[in-house]
């Protein structure tokens, strides 16, 4: 489904979904289509699943894997978890951490959920997020690259682009930005970015 | 007149008495005692707190060069709680707080976010000097001075209830604004009052600038040791500090026993995220040598008042102005550092350390919370609740739960699991959690004893506050475990706590049904039990065996003549777990979820609910709950006359919301919104977190600033909106009495208003 709206995903790319809650809801089904082999558009692979706003449904997944018959304790198992409840612990994960746990679990497929939320916090001081912002941001864009494996980070709330910062600088990395906006039942997909046609926007209204 | 003294530099002396009040200045660590004779003295220390920097050692001496001042050293220390063994630091010396932040800062650039790891640094110089000396706030104390120093010896003992108490002097401080409107910093002072021992005293003659002097001498003659205040934080001694600044009398403004004065702070209060709330805290105003305690804003103070503060103090070494303008989080945690700073175990300035990789899998098992049985919706007789005591931190405390002891590198075949999830639990050390919660646990069932044994009301009042304080440390010691600031928390020792709750309760639910009792309700550490002709020693019976069994005390709460289980608003069918009302044996009321337990509800409300199930208390059993029914509703018909013959007094109308964001974030005019724009208008300071009453004048207006009135604008005139308040009435009464079929209509139709 997500190669039909935004072209195929290729290793090495950096996706940033944002807008309303389906993001998530796309990001937990891109867990669990990574299970599945090359030939049916998967990525034969185990996901990770870095949380910023402690938002993973583990119920929901297991829906989806029953959804695309699959055996959904296998694909629970397959996908690895960490909540950052913080924007120290979130950079952490992303510096010190992502890089081993994908050598480690050979994972081809690493989601980063409400990334912007941790640095976000009305108590949070300003400075000192925006830095932290740049180290981890900095240190998945070599991950990816070096690492060869697709990265989904999404932001669920459009409320934190107060800080604009943190957009253009996602947005600077991206190869692919999608907002999702909900009008009653029907979810919009806008593409804002795509690598292999930088300038096309296309706005396509889909009933997903 | 007693005075303050102070030791002279070079003569050996030596104080016995409290610790009253302690903060570092530029020559060390300053220490006010009060001796038995009403007495203070002014002790200095020449001590200096460290901060701690870990990386790789090259990196380290490479810093230390860069520093280059004195006292900068390499030390062996735990970096992290479950290391194995002490790790190299650099360890620097600081002389306050703002210049361990602004080097920490330096160091974090240097070392480009990455080689260095900053430790100590957010600790107050006060506290961490308590852990050090491992003396803690009002001590009983013998103070030497030496040449080296301060040498304390306790003469106390932090474990001991029935501590002797100083002869504390305490004045409660108010002023009066010249206006009649809402006070601003530019309005003139009318007059100051003073209690002190009872004893009135106004400043009310001469101009501004003499109320001000005479309040400077008569604090300076009164000497007082605390001074309270209502809303001194927020508006009180900032305002007293501007209003000096008009009079160019602001180096002179001295309240404090340091001699120096009072600064008007240009900085704002902080507005912070708990629980999904966003909420406010004024910036504190600190009296050096004194005690402040904001009346209205120190949830602690007005829970507990000062004997919980003390307490507090004490057992988490952490000074009393600090506790009560501080939040109980705060002071939890201080009790968790100094086991730390004792063990030499550094405190991160930051907690970066994320939650252990699980599957998602692992994550559906672990991540499930408390236990809880939905009861069924209506009325119930006869039913016992059994609680069990404090059973969250008890299960830390017995079962050694921490973040450090929970799924530890040190022990993986640990014979010590968490249920459900097979987690591994250290065998090896007791963690700084379960050591920290210890000594609170054990003095809270000894004030309970205490509550019991005494006949002596005064004394059981002391008692009663001090196990207050402590509930309320103990409530906090659970949820900072997952909290995302927590210095030793970790969410997996979170949800390790959740699971060895969950199994007590199922324990114990089975066992109870085992001796033929119904589970008629249960969630989280109660358990609501029937069983038909059961008396009050079966219930007891049974409570004892859950005890013998779970060895987690549990305690009989008493037998309900009845008790009813509510729905929800939104789905008649379905049960609210904490939404319920019921009348003990002896006739006492408790009510959870509903209008006389909420804070956004007005008073006329809330009066009008508490008057209902009055009426309904008097049931002996349900069928007679049905038969008082009628009468129930006769009290709502009363109070709809009240409100539409408009016989309400205006502050049984307010209305109180909490701001969730700033004023000017607001997309929605909501009401408290509409009332915070209200008083910003009137250049009144209104930030988020703050609360906001508010009395509806007309709902349906499509103004939206003339829909509701701030309190502080209110005046007799004000109309309000009878229509509105009518709505929260029925919609209050229609919750109580939903099981029995009645909705907000129906009660409108029982009333003759449809």
């Amino acid at each position: 489904m997500f190669d039909s709206l935004f072209g195929k995903l290729n290793l090495g790319h950096l996706v940033f979904l944002h807008g309303t809650q389906y993001c998530l809801a796309l990001s937990e089904l891109l867990c669990v289509q990574a299970q599945l082999a090359l030939a049916e558009g998967g990525l034969e692979s185990k996901a990770i699943f870095i949380d910023g706003g402690n938002t993973f449904d583990p119920c929901l997944v297991a829906e989806y894997a029953e959804q695309l018959s699959l055996d959904s304790d296998k694909v629970l198992e397959n996908i690895f978890v960490s909540r950052a409840f913080t924007y120290h612990q979130l950079t952490s994960l992303i510096a010190n951490n992502l890089k081993p746990w994908i050598d480690r679990l050979k994972i081809k497929l690493a989601v980063i959920s409400n990334i912007l939320e941790p640095y976000s916090y009305p108590d949070v001081a300003g400075k000192q997020s925006s830095i932290f912002f740049k180290v981890a941001l900095n240190s998945l864009v070599t991950t990816i690259k070096e690492k060869k494996i697709v990265a989904i980070v999404t932001s669920l709330n459009d409320r934190y682009f107060h800080k604009k910062s943190f957009f253009k600088q996602i947005a600077y990395h991206s190869d692919i930005i999608a907002k999702l906006e909900d009008y009653g039942d029907l979810t919009t997909a806008i593409l804002e970015k795509h690598s292999v046609s930088a300038l096309i926007t296309l706005v396509s209204s889909l009933r997903l | 007149m007693p005075k303050s003294t102070a030791f002279s530099k070079e003569c050996v002396q030596s104080v016995e008495g409290w610790i009253l009040d302690l903060y570092p200045k530029e020559d060390g660590m300053v220490i006010w005692i009060k001796t038995e004779k009403g007495d203070t003295t002014r002790l200095v220390d020449r001590w200096r707190y460290s901060i701690y920097v870990s990386g790789n050692h090259s990196d380290l001496i490479d810093l230390a060069k860069q520093i280059a001042t004195d006292g900068v050293a390499l030390e062996k220390k735990y970096v992290r709680p479950e290391d194995p063994r002490k790790s190299t630091v650099l360890k620097i010396p600081v002389s306050n707080s703002r210049e361990a932040q602004e080097l920490a800062e330096k160091i974090l650039v240097y070392g480009g976010y990455k080689r260095f790891r900053l430790y100590n640094v957010d600790v107050k110089p006060s506290q961490m000097y308590l852990y050090e000396k491992d003396i803690f706030p009002f001590a009983f104390v013998h103070a030497a001075q030496r040449s080296n120093g301060l040498e304390w010896c306790l003469l106390d003992s932090q474990e001991e209830v029935e501590y002797k108490m100083p002869p504390l002097k305490e004045l409660t401080l108010e002023v009066k604004v010249a206006t009649e409107r809402i006070p601003k910093f530019t309005d003139e002072i009318k007059e100051v009052n003073i209690n002190f021992g009872g004893e009135s005293i106004r400043i009310y003659s001469g101009d501004e600038l003499d109320k001000l002097m005479t309040l400077v001498k008569l604090i300076r003659q009164l000497d007082p040791d605390i001074i309270y205040t209502p809303n001194g934080d927020e508006f009180l001694f900032p305002y007293l500090a501007r209003r000096a600044v008009q009079n160019e009398f602001s180096e002179k403004l001295i309240i404090g026993r340091e001699g120096s004065p009072l600064r008007v702070s240009n900085g704002k209060g902080t507005s912070y995220v708990s629980y999904g709330m966003v909420h406010y805290r004024p910036l504190p105003t600190r009296l050096l040598g004194r005690i402040h305690i904001d009346m209205e804003n120190s949830l602690l103070y007005c829970d507990c008042g000062l004997q919980g503060l003390i307490e507090v103090a004490r057992i988490c070494r952490i000074p009393v102005q600090r506790v009560s303008n501080t939040t109980i989080g705060t002071s939890m945690t201080s009790a968790q550092l100094y086991h730390a700073v004792r063990d030499d175990i550094l405190i991160p300035w930051v907690k970066a350390d994320p939650e252990d990789l699980k599957t998602a899998r692992e994550l559906l098992i672990a991540d499930r919370g408390g236990f809880y049985h939905e009861p069924k919706v209506g009325i119930h007789d006869r039913v016992c609740e059994l609680d069990f005591t404090s059973l969250y931190p008890m299960l830390m405390l017995k079962k050694n739960l921490s973040a450090e002891t929970v799924r530890c590198k040190c022990c993986p075949d640990s014979t010590e699991r968490v249920p459900e999830l097979n987690y591994n639990i250290c065998e090896k050390r007791k963690g700084i959690v379960p050591r920290s919660i210890e000594l609170l646990l054990k003095k809270r069932t000894k004030y309970k004893e205490l509550e019991g044994r005494v006949s002596d009301p005064s004394l059981r009042s002391l008692y009663e506050k001090r196990r207050a304080a402590l509930k309320w440390i103990l409530v906090c010691a659970f949820g900072y475990l997952g909290f995302k600031n927590a210095r030793f928390g970790k969410i997996d020792a979170h949800i390790a706590t959740c699971a060895f709750a969950r199994q007590t309760l199922l324990k114990a639910a089975r066992l109870a049904e085992e001796r033929g009792f119904e589970l008629v309700h249960g969630i989280v550490d109660s358990l609501w039990l029937k069983k038909r002709g059961a008396t009050e020693n079966d219930f007891i019976e049974l409570r004892d065996e859950i005890y013998r069994e779970t060895e987690l005390p549990i305690s009989f709460e008493g037998v309900y003549r009845w008790i009813v289980f509510l729905p929800s608003e939104a789905r008649r069918n379905l049960p609210v777990l904490t939404r319920y009302y019921g009348v003990f044996m002896d006739g006492r009321v408790k009510a959870r979820g509903i209008a006389t337990r909420r804070h956004d509800i007005p008073e006329v409300v809330r009066k009008c609910i508490e008057e209902m199930l009055t009426v309904l208390a008097k049931g002996e059993d349900s069928s007679d709950f049905y038969s008082r029914m009628p009468e129930s509703i006769d009290v709502l018909k009363k109070y709809v006359q009240a409100l539409k013959s408009r016989r309400i007094e205006l502050e049984d109308l307010f209305i109180e919301r909490h701001l969730s964001r700033e004023v000017h974030e607001y997309r929605h005019e909501v009401l408290q919104a509409i009332a915070a724009k209200q008083l910003v208008k009137e250049e009144v300071e209104v930030r988020a977190g703050q609360s906001i009453s508010f009395i509806i004048i007309n709902s349906e207006n499509k103004f939206s600033k003339n829909r509701v009135l701030a309190a502080e604008l209110v005046d007799e005139r004000t109309p309000y909106d009878v229509d509105r308040y009518l709505e929260l009435l029925f919609s209050s009464a229609a919750t109580i009495l939903a099981p029995f079929g009645y909705t907000a209509s129906d009660l409108k139709r029982a009333t003759n208003l449809l």
